[in-house]
């Protein structure tokens, strides 16, 4: 099977929840060992105030509302490390109530328009809706289901036309996760903690089984 | 229209316009449509961690050429944001991925440490020893060298916004707070119950984890 090399990959961790934004400051993260100093000193803060948080430091990108936590990364080398901090701030912040977690995974593969109609005529028959529609096209597709052996309530998958790479194609993943109303955060950090790598094992895997599939 | 939706009150929005109704505690917007519908947590689209476009210009997968984004017009408008989240800049360098390993220090010595690593990229390879120059950890993270340590070890070509490829290796240590002095206790807690069941006194205890 030919392995398609992704030209750019976004991991993030979303939990609602209620938080306090103001905590989340990279000088905060610094001093609990989650960041280095020199990454902290380099952030570029966007807004930190009690209602919202968010800035970027270095490979890491935060935002936080009072419902919303969200930390996400655009550079592979630090997947882990994403995975690394979010399950450090929450411990620390062992009593903040979380009902929810998603883990996204985006991958972006370059694909010349050919393929790419291929690709979109092999997920979805186009003649069937030809007979109501004028040109159909295929715009987005969004799958859900569940991934064996997973605690997470819905896997979903979502292909859309790559905003990143042109002409490429976008296969995005998200397995969303929910714990009882007004838990602390250890039981869907100990989720985090044992599903984070098979999820993003299991979107790789789902992207190059479905790319492979294309009839060339 | 008032809003009092926090989450689109910050500029935090789905993904898609008509997924609002799949964001979770919105239960005052039911779902236009008996079909399962499932969330999606994702930050504002202008938010460069995200991927989707976000203007109404999205493009259809089947064609190289952009459409509107259906159902898009004559939609309301959307709602008044009360705090306006800035751009974020995008990270310089993209990172393409080629081999990642997880390791775990074993030895410590001179210039140079021993580590054991597990390949990520394939889980079926059987784990493997190898020595790094000390010269290869970036200053940060000196301070986290010592046996037990785990670090993630990429190897990958960093793209320049140039388009220029350079490939390079990566060590990065794992950065965990400290224990609590709350999970220190339940620990301990935990193997004195573990004890008991075992019917191990904790002298003996003691002695055989000094011999």
């Amino acid at each position: 099977m030919a392995v398609h090399n992704p030209e750019a990959q976004v991991a993030s961790i979303v939990l609602l929840g209620n938080f306090n934004p103001a905590i989340f400051h990279p000088s905060w993260l610094s001093s609990h060992g989650m960041l280095l100093p020199s990454t902290a000193e380099k952030a570029s803060i966007g807004v930190i105030s009690p209602e919202v948080s968010s800035f970027t430091a270095e490979w890491l990108v935060l935002q936080v509302t009072h419902t919303r936590f969200q930390a996400g990364t655009a550079d592979p080398r630090y997947f882990d490390s994403l995975r690394d901090l979010v399950l450090a701030a929450f411990t620390l912040l062992e009593f903040t109530p979380t009902t929810q977690m998603g883990i996204n995974y985006d991958l972006h593969f370059p694909a010349s328009l050919d393929f790419r109609n291929d690709f979109a005529d092999m997920l979805v028959d186009r003649d069937l809706w030809k007979e109501m529609i004028d040109g159909p096209l295929m715009e987005s597709l969004v799958i859900i289901g569940s991934r064996k052996h997973s605690p997470a309530k819905v896997f979903r998958v979502i292909v859309q036309p790559s905003a990143k790479v042109n002409p490429g194609i976008y296969i995005g993943f998200n397995e969303h996760f929910e714990a009882a109303a007004g838990q602390p955060p250890s039981e869907l950090m100990g989720w985090l903690r044992s599903s984070w790598q098979d999820s993003l094992d299991h979107g790789t895997a789902t992207a190059q089984y479905l790319l492979s599939k294309v009839k060339s | 229209m008032a809003n009092t939706d926090p989450i689109s009150a910050t500029r935090f929005e789905p993904q898609l316009e008509e997924e609002a109704a799949l964001q979770p505690g919105q239960s005052a917007q039911p779902p236009p449509s008996a079909f399962p519908r499932a969330p999606r947590y994702v930050v504002s689209r202008q938010d460069p961690i995200t991927d989707s476009p976000t203007d109404g210009t999205r493009k259809a997968l089947s064609t190289g050429e952009s459409s509107s984004a259906l159902g898009n017009q004559g939609k309301e408008q959307p709602p008044r944001r009360v705090v306006v989240i800035p751009n974020l800049p995008p990270p310089k360098n993209a990172f393409i991925s080629l081999q990642k390993w997880c390791g775990a220090v074993v030895e410590v010595r001179g210039s140079e440490f021993d580590a054991e690593l597990r390949d990520q990229t394939d889980r079926t390879r059987p784990r493997e020893l190898a020595t790094f120059a000390l010269d290869e950890i970036s200053d940060g993270d000196r301070s986290l060298l010592q046996v037990g340590a785990v670090f993630y070890w990429s190897i990958g070509y960093e793209v320049t916004p140039a388009g220029q490829r350079n490939t390079v290796s990566t060590i990065i240590f794992r950065r965990l707070p400290a224990w609590t002095k709350r999970e220190i206790e339940a620990v301990q807690k935990e193997s004195q119950e573990i004890r008991g069941l075992l019917g191990i006194e904790e002298d003996a205890a003691r002695k055989t984890s000094r011999a």
